[in-house]
């Protein structure tokens, strides 16, 4: 009998493994509550807000008016609403048929009968440590209609910023305890004081009222409807309110304090949530003149790329023109596999001022990545040959330089229209059009560049082979790079045609 | 005969210097210090150490007189801006090239009189990013501007400028008429139009330009294909 409930738990904990389905189901309601860089959570924790904020509006306007039936409708489909997610979140806080078939694999290998109490408990402890966050018991309790203005504590759960700033003060969890005894002790003694000599004052009926008092003296809001009326309790009060200005003070300096000092720290955070929404995005290591001339030119040409460097003057300049930072050291491997190199970040560019540095970094991305660019600049036209010998694919030295300056001498005019195709995008740019992999074969006519303006240079086929000055007649073959020279809007427009020509 | 001088040694001078030769004409390094002088002729350099900052030693090299073009390549971008307009102030004629560090120097130079500036940290920052953007473009351009070998087979094509002489075969003609694509398998790249304006006019946008004595057309292709236009431009 317990076998076959085991044999038919395990496979069914199986099947619901194998199952594609199952999982793609799980893991987007999990996405959707947990994942803050999935791009469907920000929609949803924006539309939960709002219908908090209607549900709890209905309640205050229920109150007094009547809301009447829809408002009383849409109450009802909010309850449905927050029950289900509140199911959603219990089923994907933690996989059960993982647990199961770990535990039941384990036992067939060891031949024993699996122990259920134990398996059960393990998964009731499991499930458990959802219910029991307090998170969840908002969650679970504002389900009922009338603890509704619980809900608007539930906003904390969608909204990022709030739950940045928890997660700020948290850090500070030993000092904030400290103070809350301190304070919780300064009010239970001046509370139990007033308490003790005001049996005459009929408004101190209770403890709590002490209590009450206590805590709107120390705040120093003081609404003045109960006073101490004899010399003992007036000693409690003055006693309360030095110990309440020292208290407050500390308290507000503690708060202050933290969020200046960890503030950065959860811009940072932000930062690398939004990396994580950038799919194929240039590293630039070093923010010096070189690296501040390539953000800018990355920017205006709408590319993707994040920069990291060492100097914090500098981060600072970098985040002032709105551009993603880090203060990081990019020669280290563990920064630059953060930034998952290779896979995301498609190529990196190291432009120190250190040639050390840049075959550091180099180094650094070769080893995580065979695939990624790299592009390195070398101060020392002697560190050029290491820096290509460590794995970097370009080198960008001063040798370059006094090319374009000898380049000037021997051919000015040139060097002039040269310089006019690569110095920015905006007037006149030399292009490289790709040609789509699945296309028909098209000669090079059907393109018609002498009507767009624009004038190709050459192909490039697949192989590498340079076919100079494509007559009319010559075949675009798929794959092939087209080098072209126009004004931005018409090599658009020839891109578009050579989009056209070849699905034609 | 060209006479070129390169003041103060530094890392670019010393490329430039590896790159210039005698194939331009006389070159004549200009060292502002000792250490500089030192490190010059320890790399096989023969400098003359003299203070440039000061009149007469400018007249003294020559400028105004027999120096054709001025390179100033210091390190430091003040003295780079204090050289220049000294130059200038002695020549209206020297080419005068200089090298700025920031777009602000690079202003500045200019209004000093400098003829080019040129900053490596553009240069640089332009490259890396054309390196990432589009590479094979790069490529060509890098192979058919500089001689040096590269990944692409570009089988020898360069970049060449043709001045067109009064009278020749192809002065006042179109470029349509001439149809050097297909007749010479050359492209014109554009043309520097002597009469019109000092400026450089791409051949795009359905350009149809006549050309006249004087012009400078800039043509890419194959070397003897060039040299067999060059021919009729004379």
């Amino acid at each position: 009998m317990g076998n076959f409930f085991a044999d038919t738990l395990l496979k069914t904990a199986y099947r619901l493994d194998t199952s594609s389905g199952y999982a793609a189901t799980k893991s987007f309601f999990k996405n959707l509550f947990l994942n803050d860089s999935y791009r469907y959570k920000k929609y949803f924790d924006y539309s939960m807000i709002v219908i908090v904020f209607l549900t709890v509006g209905i309640y205050l306007y229920d109150i007094r008016d009547n809301a009447g039936e829809l408002l009383r409708l849409f109450e009802i489909f909010a309850i449905l609403l927050f029950s289900a997610e509140y199911l959603l979140r219990f089923w994907v806080h933690s996989d059960v048929h993982t647990i199961i078939i770990a535990k039941l694999e384990e036992c067939e290998e060891l031949r024993i009968s699996p122990n259920w109490r134990e398996l059960s408990w393990i998964i009731i402890k499991n499930k458990l440590s959802f219910m029991l966050h307090p998170m969840s018991i908002v969650d679970l309790l504002s389900i009922h209609p009338e603890l509704r203005p619980l809900r608007l504590f539930k906003i904390f759960r969608y909204s990022e910023i709030t739950r940045g700033l928890f997660s700020v003060l948290a850090t500070k969890k030993y000092e904030f305890g400290v103070l809350f005894i301190i304070i919780s002790m300064t009010v239970f003694i001046a509370s139990s004081m007033f308490y003790v000599f005001e049996t005459a004052n009929p408004k101190v009926a209770t403890y709590f009222d002490a209590v009450y008092w206590a805590v709107i003296t120390i705040a120093t809001v003081g609404y003045g409807d109960m006073v101490p009326s004899t010399v003992e309790s007036k000693v409690a009060s003055i006693f309360l309110v030095f110990a309440g200005l020292g208290v407050i003070a500390m308290l507000t300096s503690l708060v202050t304090t933290t969020l200046g000092q960890r503030i950065s720290a959860v811009r940072e955070q932000k930062s690398h949530q939004h990396i994580g929404k950038l799919h194929d995005f240039a590293l630039v290591c070093g923010f010096g003149k070189m690296g501040e001339e390539l953000c800018a030119r990355l920017h205006d040409a709408k590319m993707d790329f994040v920069v990291l460097e060492v100097d914090r003057n500098r981060t600072e300049r970098a985040k002032s023109l709105g551009y993603k930072v880090f203060y990081a050291d990019a020669s280290k491997v563990e920064t630059l596999k953060t930034l998952e190199v290779g896979q995301k970040a498609t190529s990196v560019i190291a432009l120190t001022k250190s040639d050390i540095t840049n075959i550091s970094i180099v180094l650094a991305a070769r080893s995580i990545s065979k695939t990624v660019k790299i592009i390195s600049k070398a101060n020392d036209t002697k560190n050029e040959q290491k820096m290509l010998f460590a794995g970097a694919d370009e080198t960008i030295g001063l040798g370059l330089g006094a090319q374009v300056l000898a380049q000037f001498l021997s051919s000015p005019i040139s060097y002039q229209a040269i310089y006019e195709l690569i110095a920015d995008d905006k007037h006149l740019l030399a292009e490289e059009l790709f040609v789509p992999t699945a296309m028909q074969e098209v000669r090079m006519e059907a393109l018609e560049a002498e009507h767009f303006g624009c004038l190709i240079l050459a192909i490039v086929r697949n192989s590498g082979e340079l076919l100079f000055n494509p007559s009319a007649d010559t075949a675009i073959l798929p794959n092939d790079k087209i080098i072209a020279i126009g004004r931005p809007k018409r090599i658009e427009g020839l891109k578009l045609k050579l989009l056209k020509v070849s699905h034609a | 005969m060209r006479k070129i001088v390169i003041y103060d040694y530094s890392l670019v001078a010393k490329e430039l210097l590896a790159r210039l030769g005698s194939e331009f004409g006389e070159t004549v390094l200009v060292v502002n210090d000792d250490a500089g002088y030192e490190s010059a002729a320890r790399d096989g350099f023969h400098p003359i150490l003299m203070d440039l900052s000061n009149d007469e030693n400018l007249l003294k090299i020559g400028v105004g007189a027999s120096v054709s073009d001025f390179f100033c390549v210091s390190d430091d971008d003040d003295i780079n801006l204090f050289v220049t307009l000294s130059v200038r102030a002695i020549s209206s004629e020297t080419n005068i090239l200089a090298r700025a560090s920031d777009s602000d120097s690079k202003k500045k130079l200019m209004l000093a009189g400098a003829n080019e500036t040129i900053d490596f940290n553009e240069i640089g920052a332009n490259r890396a990013f054309h390196l990432l953007k589009r590479p094979t473009a790069l490529n060509f351009l890098d192979s058919i501007l500089y001689k040096d070998d590269n990944e692409l087979r570009t089988h020898g094509i360069r970049i060449s400028e043709i001045k067109v002489a009064q009278g020749s075969n192809v002065d006042k003609k179109t470029l349509f008429e001439l149809d050097i694509k297909n007749r010479y398998n050359l492209m014109v790249l554009g043309v520097l139009d002597n009469q019109i304006s000092k400026r450089f006019v791409f051949n795009v946008n359905s350009f149809n330009h006549t050309i006249d004595a004087g012009d400078v057309l800039v043509v890419i292709g194959k070397s003897e294909e060039i040299e067999r236009f060059r021919s009729e431009c004379i």
